[in-house]
């Protein structure tokens, strides 16, 4: 009997563990946003948005997750300052008026227990619109502090038009491509 | 009057020429030109860092689909968007840029795919060594600038490295080995 309860207990806290979800606070020294976007149809522009702080929970057994990353677009990094006053006007990233971008997400799609696409809101400018994450890597493993660290590269594609950013269309491309790094630390 | 066959060996001659002729200078594009390395972090996520400064120029005759491009890029100017790691970065155990400020890369054998380039095979020189390197085009495009009124070719190139092949082995393989190069380049023809 006291057996038989044991191993109840047991069976009940590893099921909830199991389906408790996972916090992770993403590590904002592994954590970034890059944008690219085809210039003239020859050449791919780039910028960077980052140091990014935010936080990620999920549970593989479950199929599910949430996501919280957070962008100061104000602090767009093309590695030229006239290119970045430039995006930040009004009729790009207007980070003036909308100084924060937002991508939060609760469809969370696993593969061999890997999270391989993040389906949720991107909102920019203050434009909320669909965005999914896919994954193109994603691992987990123990950092010198022997504590968990999980994290992978995801990319996205969204249409800047749809944002309202129309400036030098047709020239700068429409698509804008995003490549994320992400790492989060197991709270 | 001429028979035709008398035409034909100067016009080839002619044309000839004129291919040979059309070699032309392009000055690299700074505002759309850039070299950004691609490293994998503890097996989990692209750590990127970019270098802000390069300059060159690049000799190209599509007609004759030849070129060479000679590019400098500024080891100091690395930005990886953490001051403190891109300092890191900057030292012994890495670019050491106190010993090799600059890093270059000379590409002297043009692939082409029809028109346009779809390779630049030369050598890269890093921490003073150098290495053959072959970067892919994933695009190429020539265009006339609207602004400028001046013929632009440019376009994305890639290519992988090991940084032990220039010597900088720190950490191998705890730090990975392969680099991958991301290269933005568009360069403005000098001549009308």
């Amino acid at each position: 009997m006291r057996l038989a309860l044991a191993a109840l207990a047991l069976v009940a806290a590893c099921g909830s563990s199991r389906a408790a979800p996972v916090a992770y606070r993403l590590d904002p020294e592994a954590t970034f946003v890059y944008f690219e976007v085809l210039h003239f149809r020859t050449s791919t522009l780039r910028g960077r948005f980052g140091p990014l702080a935010g936080f990620v929970r999920f549970d593989a057994a479950a199929g599910t997750g949430e996501i919280g990353i957070e962008v100061a677009t104000g602090m767009v990094d093309t590695g030229m300052q006239v290119f970045d006053a430039r995006l930040r006007q009004p009729d790009l990233l207007a980070s003036e008026g909308y100084p924060k971008a937002w991508f939060v997400a609760r469809e969370f799609h696993f593969t061999n227990g890997q999270p391989s696409e993040i389906r949720g809101e991107f909102t920019l400018r203050g434009e909320s619109q669909p965005l999914s994450l896919v994954a193109d890597r994603f691992a987990c493993s123990n950092n010198d502090a022997g504590r968990e660290v999980c994290g992978g590269d995801f990319h996205a594609e969204f249409r800047r038009s749809a944002f309202g950013m129309t400036f030098g269309l047709p020239f700068v491309g429409d698509t804008v491509r995003l490549r994320v790094r992400v790492e989060g630390v197991r709270e | 009057m001429p028979k035709k066959k008398d035409c034909l060996l100067p016009l080839l001659a002619l044309l000839a020429g004129a291919a040979h002729a059309e070699m032309a200078t392009y000055a690299i594009e700074p505002t759309h030109t850039q070299v950004m390395f691609e490293i994998l972090h503890n097996n989990t996520s692209t750590l990127r860092g970019r270098f802000d400064k390069e300059s060159g120029s690049v000799e190209f005759d599509r007609a004759g689909r030849q070129g060479k491009a000679d590019i400098t890029v500024d080891v100091a100017s690395l930005d990886t968007g953490l001051a403190a790691f891109t300092k890191n970065l900057l030292k012994k155990n890495f670019l050491d840029v106190s010993l090799a400020p600059t890093a270059r890369f000379v590409g002297d054998k043009f692939v082409f795919d029809g028109d346009k380039v779809s390779a630049v095979e030369g050598e890269l020189t890093l921490l003073g060594k150098s290495v053959p390197v072959k970067l892919t085009a994933q695009r190429f495009n020539c265009y006339i600038s609207p602004l400028i009124r001046r013929e632009i070719c440019g376009g994305d190139f890639e290519t992988t490295i090991r940084r032990s092949d220039f010597g900088m082995d720190y950490k191998v393989p705890e730090i990975a080995d392969e680099v991958h190069l991301v290269i933005q380049i568009e360069a403005i023809k000098q001549t009308p």
